[in-house]
């Protein structure tokens, strides 16, 4: 929230720390019943995280096909962050493990293309883990700034 | 076509949430009320259920509504539209008779205006009051404005009216003008139900009251509510797990049971039934972030089916048993606390725990005044029984369906329904597999409510094979049971028949029957309920001999005029006989009871015989504990015996001698036994069998396997196919018929109207891209996909939950997820 104040002041005034900082794009794909709750919940109990993070609700991380991964990669994502539910606490019984192995499979071939692993993350986040969640997406998007613009993106920027 | 119920359910617990969307679920309304600001109960405080260590709750949530409700967590709130939600309520008045009571409700003001509050919390901070926190169990403070749940949403505050001083500070600061300190007012409001259903749960026990083992002097010790709040992460310390005293990371952790239940001094002549398995599931996730927990014990009731596997888990990864009850505890310099206890006779240790665990015990919680005589008023979950969250749940569904059945036939939904219109045929019959007690009263509850049932028998007579395992009372109940179900029109018996072949859709089954020529009827059907049962198990046959018997048959054979003028010296007990082993791993919760009502059988006519019980736990959960508290004072001497040691029988010709060793004694002792009962277990039936019929999931034991083993006892993974009694776990003829109406509750939910909805979102095919790879059959977990007779796979809608895997999956786009008014 106090990042996006100052997005707007930015109109007015000269260049501040935020606007000189790289803002990566991030794209998480999260499931419905705990990531998304535990956003939820983040955000009802005033949780600050960062405001880089642009969330998609799926119903399981069961039904992220690897192209919805390469073609976010595709279209200029710095980083895609994925969070669902503990393992064997899936709503859907066991989607988070079909994930779990799609996921460990790309990793190494988003090596191959150039990109590097660490800008793909996985994490099990509960529905009434609010905290972990804040501190997951806090470092995730740490580590992305750190990496630096992935330069992947070849149309046109989300 | 009837007019829908009313109903209130007093109690927003799990019990209460759990009949309220029973009610819900099949067209009723409900006003659902507690005392407290937020609904949840004890659920708030618990972040992790044995014996999965799982969360899971929204696997309760109704398929249909929880795709519309604004929320998909049940810790946020109770949401569904035939639900009205009243808090800060309770019942003043009951009167009328069965179905049509009147309900005198009486609200207070809650002070906070929820429409008004955005929870930002300023109030908090202003607020002078600070007292101990209710849920954290003393843990934390807490002010007199306060957030009532954890994760509730919206996340509106609430003032505790005994705390409040009424300063007026919150108000100042409130920016909303949600906040109005005036005088109290009460309101009270009438309701017209059908039935009322209590729910109102249960109270912890307070070991400051009784200053146990220092709770309340030393900061160290808490209790496990405090415990379990310090390890969600929405807890006090973030889930940490911290000395209270100092703030250090906590290592050595000692649980101690029964704290306020099993104590005689305390008049707690009861076991809370669900403390074990909680201190379990707390000492393993303890371990999980690296302290050393020890469990000290009385005995180790891992009574549940997976339970016995859940404490195996948990010991060989660490964790400490030790049977005693430690005698004193205190406070050491530098934090910590030193316990002394005594595991065998004449040893004392002194042990440094940083932080001590009291599994404190429950009891019955309702003060106020008592509805359950009133007829149209029925009670349940832990109000009624002390339960755990599974059998809360199956009792709850119990109860609704016979609050429904006040209200006579049942309701039509809804036809034009804004979002879901998309509508599926089902069959409005069941087919019931087993006529044991179990599927006699899942038969009798479905046709009292007009549908019609087919039981499929193997044997030639209805009953089921509880007369083996028994007293005459309750083949009392079960011949009852059987004249009900031979005289209902709506219910069509299949004797020494079994079911052969079973295909179809969920809503649309057939299954085709046959008999012992081989011959018999294709049945169509929209649900199937398996109650397919059990049996003793039989013992090897190198223990045949006239005087060693199951404790089953013991118990029956007292009865014989025979036995009861044969002289009887010493009778034998081996409780846990080649059970709760590696080959057979899990408690049959049966064979303890048994086996102690019949001491008080032998005394009636034998009061000078002794009674030797060998065991590894008794297992006597809730108010069964009685009965083991009375074989003691009958003068039945209770011998522990270890896996490694386990007691050895000598069969001779006239005789049997019974061998073991007896720790506290510390040497081997030797009986001469007139008559040997062993507790050799209950099994399930043709579990193996069914489960490969019927496509559901069967443990290694043969016992079916139902979707959750908390949230969803009564399901297979299956929808459409229920499954209960017997055939799904160990259970009490209570509990069976409890089971059996609970899957009927089930079944009915699907099958009460002939247009079934379809769930808002739902896998979808393009046929003409699918190449019929089945790769979405593997993937799929409910088994809504089948190779059609087109070309093309086809979806099973009702069975479709819409997770989207066969999406993912796809090489050609030929699955697409389709949400509806998303």
């Amino acid at each position: 929230m106090e990042q996006t104040t100052q997005q707007t002041d930015l109109v007015k005034t000269e260049q501040t720390d935020f606007d000189k900082e790289f803002h990566p794009n991030i794209v998480a794909l999260v499931c419905n019943w705990c990531t998304y709750t535990a956003a939820d919940l983040a955000g009802v109990t005033r949780l600050k995280y960062p405001a880089e993070i642009r969330m998609i609700r799926l119903m399981c991380t069961g039904m992220i096909d690897p192209r919805f991964i390469v073609e976010s990669f595709l279209r200029g994502a710095d980083g895609v962050f994925i969070g669902g539910c503990h393992p064997g606490d899936c709503h859907y019984i066991n989607g988070n493990l079909k994930a779990r192995l799609r996921i460990g499979g790309l990793k190494a071939l988003l090596q191959g293309m150039g990109i590097e692993p660490q800008r793909l993350a996985l994490h099990w986040i509960g529905a009434s883990e609010g905290t972990e969640f804040q501190k997951q997406v806090k470092d995730f998007v740490e580590g992305i700034r750190e990496l630096g613009p992935s330069g992947f993106g070849v149309y046109d920027s989300i | 076509m009837s007019k829908p119920g009313r109903f209130v359910v007093a109690g927003a617990g799990i019990s209460g949430v759990r009949a309220s969307l029973d009610l819900a679920e099949t067209g009723h309304e409900v006003v659902l009320l507690d005392t407290a600001p937020v609904s949840g109960g004890i659920l708030l405080a618990l972040d992790r259920q044995f014996p999965n260590d799982h969360c899971g709750m929204c696997r309760m949530l109704p398929m249909l509504d929880r795709d519309q409700s604004k929320y998909f967590c049940m810790r946020l709130g109770m949401f569904h539209k035939n639900v009205t939600f009243m808090p800060n309520t309770e019942i003043k008045e009951i009167g009328g008779g069965p179905g049509d009571l009147k309900v005198l409700l009486q609200s207070w003001s809650a002070k906070v205006d929820p429409d008004l509050c955005n929870g930002c919390g300023d109030c908090l901070e202003v607020c002078p009051v600070s007292l101990p926190d209710d849920l954290a169990d003393s843990l934390s403070l807490r002010k007199a404005i306060f957030k009532p749940g954890p994760n509730t949403s919206p996340s509106t505050l609430a003032i505790d009216p005994d705390s409040c001083i009424l300063c007026g500070k919150c108000k100042e600061v409130c920016q909303t003008g949600a906040i109005t300190l005036g005088p109290d007012y009460e309101q009270t409001l009438e309701e017209k139900v059908t039935a009322v259903i209590m729910a109102t749960g249960v109270e912890y026990f307070d070991p400051g009251d009784a200053s146990m083992y220092g709770y309340g002097k030393y900061a160290d010790v808490i209790t496990s509510l405090a415990f379990e709040r310090m390890l969600s992460s929405s807890g006090p310390t973030q889930g940490r797990i911290l000395r209270p005293s100092d703030g250090a990371p906590a290592e050595n952790i000692a649980w101690i049971q029964c704290v306020g239940s099993r104590n005689l001094r305390l008049g707690a002549d009861h076991c809370s039934g669900a403390c074990c398995m909680f201190a379990l599931k707390q000492a393993g996730l303890s371990m999980e972030k690296g302290s050393r927990p020890t469990i000290f014990y009385m005995d180790m009731r891992t009574f549940g089916r997976d339970w016995q596997k859940y404490l195996d888990r948990a010991s060989s990864s660490g964790l400490r048993l030790v049977r005693c009850r430690p005698h004193s505890l205190e406070a050491r310099n530098g934090g910590g606390l030193m316990l002394s206890y005594s595991p065998v006779p004449g040893e004392l240790i002194d042990e440094h725990f940083d932080l001590v665990v009291l599994s404190v015990g429950r009891a019955p919680g309702w003060k106020g005044p008592d509805f359950s005589d009133q007829d149209g008023v029925l009670v349940t979950g832990g109000s009624k029984r002390l339960l755990d969250i599974s059998r809360s749940l199956v009792s709850a569904s119990s109860v609704s369906f016979r609050a429904a059945m006040i209200s006579g036939s049942p309701v039509q939904a809804e036809q034009g329904d804004s979002i879901t219109s998309q509508r599926v045929k089902v069959k409005s019959k069941v087919l019931v597999v087993g006529g044991g007690p179990a599927g006699l009263s899942a038969s009798l509850a479905l046709a009292g409510q007009g549908i019609s049932v087919v039981i499929v028998e193997k044997n030639d007579f209805l009953g089921g094979n509880v007369s083996q395992i028994s007293d005459a009372e309750a083949r009392e109940r079960i011949r009852e049971l059987v004249r009900d179900a031979e005289k209902n029109q709506d219910i069509e018996i299949l004797l020494k028949s079994r079911p052969m072949e079973f295909s179809g859709t969920t809503g649309n089954f057939q299954t085709h029957v046959l008999d012992q020529q081989n011959k018999g009827p294709i049945i169509e059907h929209g649900a199937v309920i398996l109650a397919s049962g059990g049996s003793q198990s039989t013992l090897p046959a190198s223990l045949v001999h006239p005087k060693v018997m199951t404790v089953f048959d013991l118990h029956r054979r007292l009865d014989d005029p025979e036995i009861k003028e044969k002289d009887l010296n010493c009778l034998v007990f081996i409780q846990c006989f080649e059970t709760r082993t590696k080959e057979k791993n899990y408690c049959s919760r049966l064979c303890c009871p048994t086996a102690l009502r019949s001491v008080e059988k032998i005394r009636s006519t034998h009061p000078e015989s002794r009674i030797i019980f060998f065991y590894r736990d008794i297992m006597t959960p809730g108010d069964l504990e009685h009965l083991y508290t009375r074989a003691r004072e009958l003068g039945a001497i209770f011998i522990p015996y270890q896996t490694d040691i386990p007691p050895k029988l000598i069969l001779e010709k006239e005789q049997v001698v019974v061998e073991g060793f007896d720790p506290y004694l510390g040497e081997e002792v030797k009986f001469k036994a007139d008559l040997v009962g062993l507790g050799s277990g209950l099994g399930p039936g043709s579990g193996h069998e069914l489960a490969e019929l019927f496509g559901i999931r069967v443990d290694r034991e043969g016992f079916l396997i139902e979707a959750d083993p908390k949230w969803r006892p009564v399901d297979s993974g299956r929808e459409g196919i229920f499954i209960c009694g017997l055939a799904r776990n160990p259970v009490s003829l209570d509990e069976a018929v409890d089971e059996g109406r609970a899957a009927a509750q089930r079944a009915m939910r699907l099958v009460y109207n002939p247009q079934a909805r379809m769930s808002v979102s739902t896998a979808r095919i393009r046929p003409a891209l699918c190449s019929m790879c089945g790769l979405c059959w593997t993937v799929c977990p409910y088994f809504a996909r089948y190779p059609g007779s087109k070309g093309a796979m086809e979806v099973d809608p009702l069975a479709c939950q819409g997770c989207g895997a066969c999406v993912a999956i796809c090489p050609n786009h030929a699955s697409v997820l389709e949400v509806q008014g998303d």
